[in-house]
């Protein structure tokens, strides 16, 4: 199999030459550009199935550099910047960005985060999940309402029965809170009585099982002083 | 006025335009009261516009001719008034032809052909030669005044003879004395020089004819000076505005007087009355005053116009009040107000005394005016305490609102100023106030800005600082990924991921911080849960507790306890407390955590025994970068109760630190929502 093609964009190229090794140590092919004019000159020249982009460089920025790529293809893009406000996540997500992580960063999350936005694109696609009825679909996450199985970017995960329920309650509306009692009292069928210690220990576990960075949840999310959620992607 | 300014163009117009104005001016009073003179009986205003032979002065001075003959002809006087008077009429040379015949005393002067005795009471007129076709003839009955063969009535108001009538009509007594004597005085048709002496009638004759072309000659050179003004009339205005500013130095009242001065002289030169051959002199000594009334009316509205409001208040009364303020001011408020009231006092007791005096000396003597002058002064009396009760009025209104512009201030307006009156008692406080308000506010917006500034250095310097470390961090990475090195190098290289780890929470700490105390922080307020937040947040640190060894003595209610925050922000700070009461708690010691309603507030307390001796205060721990320890050798930025303290203070929390010996406690407290 042909080796899959990343781009990296950084105007710093140090940053650029370490995530390229740790791309080929991975077994990818890695692509430097250290502006957005660059990054736009490969992507029209060669076949690239990932970029990473850094947001503040010369010339094009990460952003407007996003756009351009949106304009005409989907390949999955992750964005690296040193700017770590929600509003800052929630703009580059909403110029059609695929992740977003901050500097400075860990190598084994951003290899994950390749990992699975590689799988999803590449093996998956989007288009044939999001026409069957009986999966429930936020995002990379999938819940199969006929095997009660869940999975993260096409990858399988293993939860025990109790958390499986919690994540098919909690995935049938997605964006919606749920109170711990609520939660306890449709998965447990029990009447909830200080059970949020409870509720919380599964949500973890649930957190660390499907989140690439538990401390940093992409899907599943604690709303605080209200309950959970599954983030509506 | 200095040199400079009388050399300038506005001056030199002003000064035409005050010529201009000043000739018209006079001419039409001339022409006015020449007009008015009609009846002949003035003083010979309308002389110099007149023929000669029809004005006053050639007809009084035939009367005083003739008055002269007339009593020379009575007999009563002496050899040297017969010699005088002769040489008097004979002074006029060939202008007069005279005759003065008494039968009785047998006195003949003349200096005519031919005798007037056969004309004696035979009521025909004399004939005289050729050019003397007017007459003056007494018959010793009656006066006949001829001119050109026929006689005037010289009873006719307008006539001009009325006031110079001969003594005669006057004193009938001396009519009998005269019975047989005639006199005559015929006057030249054209008046012609006397090479031998001075001809009175010619030389007025003369002058007067020169005073018409003079009066001529004026208008033009006042309408041409007038049009001139016309032209440069801003040169004018510039210097009338000068002038305004100079007058309105004086007091109104010196003004008034001056004016009243000037008005009385020229009432009193007018009314005054010169001889018969001063007339043309006299009219423009009348003129005079006339003219400079006008001008003192002309500076007075010129004041007026310009000064406005001035002009009135620029008396000698306001000079009194404002000398005295200034005199005021050299003592201190206290002083000033306690003088000014015993100053109303001591005058208003001398007013009472004058005024109790004049009115005895007024019911004595019964006398009106001294009454009024009474009354006066106790009425200025009055006016004098309506005014300090005014005053005093006005003074503790401005206090009244300078207590509530301080109270303004105390509760942080900087922006509304004081406004007083400049001449008010308070007005220096007020402006005092103001400019301490001013200072303030200045000072309150050199902080802002300098705390501004302050944040946004440590925000770009914490941005600034995350590149290389991205860069340090990976390479770390990459190295620890090496095998193959030797065992002492891998553990360096453990000791730089471990450090550059720290090196990372704490640059992340201090962005928040700074972003927190720079209140740009994005808030997200809703209706959270307290002891829910609580609950979850230690559910979430179940972990980091366990590994502790702490026991966690918790007090939550299971009943919601509501308040409106920001509950991401409000975990951030429940996650710092605890892992702070972790980090510095005493082993084995129990961390107790109480979540409480006072009122409507929610109060959330976290209390832990410290594990090291707590020497210092309360301020002193939240202040950036001091930690607990001194030694500062743990993990940990340092920063985490200062972000905790920053964050409950934007979530709209109150939040407070005691300690007490080695027990330490957070009190967090919320309004409930």
């Amino acid at each position: 199999m042909e080796k899959q093609r990343v781009l990296v964009v950084d105007d710093d190229r140090e940053i650029v030459n370490a995530i390229a090794i740790n791309l080929r140590n991975e077994g990818y092919e890695a692509l430097k550009a250290y502006d957005g004019l660059q990054a736009l000159d490969i992507i029209s020249t060669q076949k690239v199935q990932l970029i990473i982009l850094d947001v503040m460089m010369p010339k094009l920025d990460g952003l407007s550099t996003t756009l351009k790529i949106r304009e005409e293809k989907n390949i999955p893009i992750i964005i690296l910047s040193a700017k770590s406000e929600d509003t800052d996540k929630v703009l580059g997500l909403s110029m059609g960005a695929d992740d977003y992580v901050t500097k400075p960063f860990n190598s084994m999350e951003l290899m994950a985060r390749v990992k699975s936005q590689l799988r999803r694109y590449l093996s998956l696609g989007d288009v044939n999940i999001g026409s069957r009825s009986n999966l429930l679909q936020s995002g990379g996450l999938c819940f199969d309402l006929e095997s009660h199985t869940l999975t993260v970017d096409g990858e399988l995960v293993k939860l025990t029965a109790t958390e499986t329920r919690i994540v098919e309650l909690l995935m049938h509306s997605p964006g919606r809170i749920f109170p711990a009692e609520e939660i306890y009292e449709r998965v447990w069928e029990a009447p909830a009585y200080g059970v949020e210690n409870t509720v919380m220990v599964h949500i973890r576990r649930i957190r660390e099982k499907i989140e690439i960075n538990p401390k940093e949840p992409k899907y599943l999310k604690v709303v605080w002083g209200i309950g959970y959620k599954i983030e509506k992607i | 006025m200095d040199t400079k300014l009388k050399k300038s163009k506005p001056f030199k117009v002003w000064i035409c335009f005050f010529l201009a104005v000043s000739i018209l001016a006079g001419l039409l009073a001339i022409a006015l009261i020449a007009l008015l003179d009609s009846d002949g009986v003035g003083r010979g205003w309308k002389d110099p516009f007149l023929d000669y032979r029809d004005s006053v002065s050639f007809k009084q001075r035939t009367a005083d001719y003739f008055d002269m003959m007339f009593f020379l002809a009575l007999g009563s006087s002496d050899s040297n008034d017969l010699e005088s008077s002769k040489n008097a009429l004979d002074e006029e040379g060939q202008n007069i032809k005279y005759c003065v015949v008494n039968r009785d005393s047998g006195l003949i002067l003349k200096n005519i052909k031919g005798d007037l005795s056969s004309l004696s009471n035979s009521g025909k007129m004399p004939v005289l030669p050729e050019g003397y076709k007017y007459f003056w003839y007494f018959d010793g009955h009656k006066l006949w005044v001829i001119d050109d063969g026929k006689p005037v009535d010289i009873q006719r108001m307008d006539s001009g003879y009325r006031d110079n009538l001969l003594p005669t009509e006057r004193y009938p007594a001396y009519l009998a004395k005269l019975a047989h004597s005639q006199v005559l005085l015929a006057v030249k048709d054209d008046l012609v020089q006397n090479p031998y002496g001075h001809s009175s009638y010619y030389q007025e004759q003369q002058l007067l004819s020169a005073m018409g072309w003079i009066y001529g000659c004026l208008l033009i050179f006042g309408l041409l000076l007038l049009a001139y003004t016309i032209i440069r009339r801003p040169d004018k205005r510039e210097f009338d505005r000068k002038l305004a500013s100079w007058s309105g130095w004086m007091w109104l009242e010196v003004k008034i007087l001056l004016s009243l001065l000037v008005l009385t002289v020229s009432v009193g030169v007018s009314s005054d009355y010169f001889g018969a051959f001063d007339r043309a002199l006299n009219l423009q000594l009348a003129i005079c005053p006339l003219v400079l009334g006008l001008w003192c009316f002309y500076l007075m509205l010129l004041d007026l116009h310009i000064n406005g409001k001035k002009f009135f208040t620029h008396n000698s009364i306001n000079a009194l009040l404002t000398w005295y303020r200034q005199y005021e001011k050299k003592y201190s408020w206290h002083q000033a107000m306690l003088k000014r009231a015993y100053g109303l006092v001591a005058i208003e007791a001398i007013l009472a005394l004058l005024s109790v005096l004049f009115l005895i000396t007024a019911i004595e003597e019964a006398n009106a005016p001294v009454l009024l002058v009474a009354f006066m002064i106790a009425g200025a009396g009055l006016y004098l305490i309506y005014r300090y009760l005014k005053r005093y009025d006005d003074t503790l209104g401005d206090l009244g609102r300078l207590m509530d512009h301080i109270e303004l201030i105390k509760n942080g307006d900087m922006d509304t100023r004081l406004e007083a009156a400049a001449d008010a008692d308070i007005y220096p406080a007020a402006q005092n106030l103001n400019f301490i308000q001013e200072g303030m506010n200045a000072a309150v917006a050199e902080k802002v800005k300098s705390e501004h500034m302050k944040v946004e250095l440590i925000t770009n310097v914490s941005h600034d600082l995350k590149t290389p470390l991205t860069s340090i961090i990976s390479y770390v990475d990459l190295l620890q990924k090496e095998e193959d090195l030797p065992e002492h190098v891998g553990d360096y290289i453990k000791i730089l991921a471990h450090k550059s780890e720290r090196l990372k929470n704490l640059i992340q700490d201090l962005f928040d911080l700074s972003k927190a105390s720079s209140d740009n922080l994005n808030l997200n307020m809703e209706q959270i849960d307290l002891a829910r937040l609580i609950k979850q947040t230690l559910a979430d640190m179940e972990e980091p507790v366990k590994a502790s060894g702490l026991t966690l003595r918790c007090n939550i209610p299971d009943d919601p306890v509501c308040i409106r925050s920001d509950g991401k922000k409000l975990y951030r700070v429940w996650e710092n407390l605890i892992s702070n009461a972790l980090k510095y708690s005493l082993t084995g010691s129990r961390v107790f955590i109480d979540l409480t309603l006072d009122g409507k507030d929610a109060v959330a307390t976290i209390k832990n025994t410290a594990n090291y001796e707590m020497n210092f205060t309360e301020e002193e721990i939240l202040q950036r970068f001091v930690r607990g320890d001194e030694a500062r050798t743990t993990e940990g930025s340092g920063l985490g109760l200062s972000i905790a303290q920053s964050f409950t203070q934007i979530c709209g929390g109150k939040f407070a630190i005691k300690i007490d010996g080695d027990l330490f406690k957070v009190e967090l407290r919320f309004t409930g929502a």
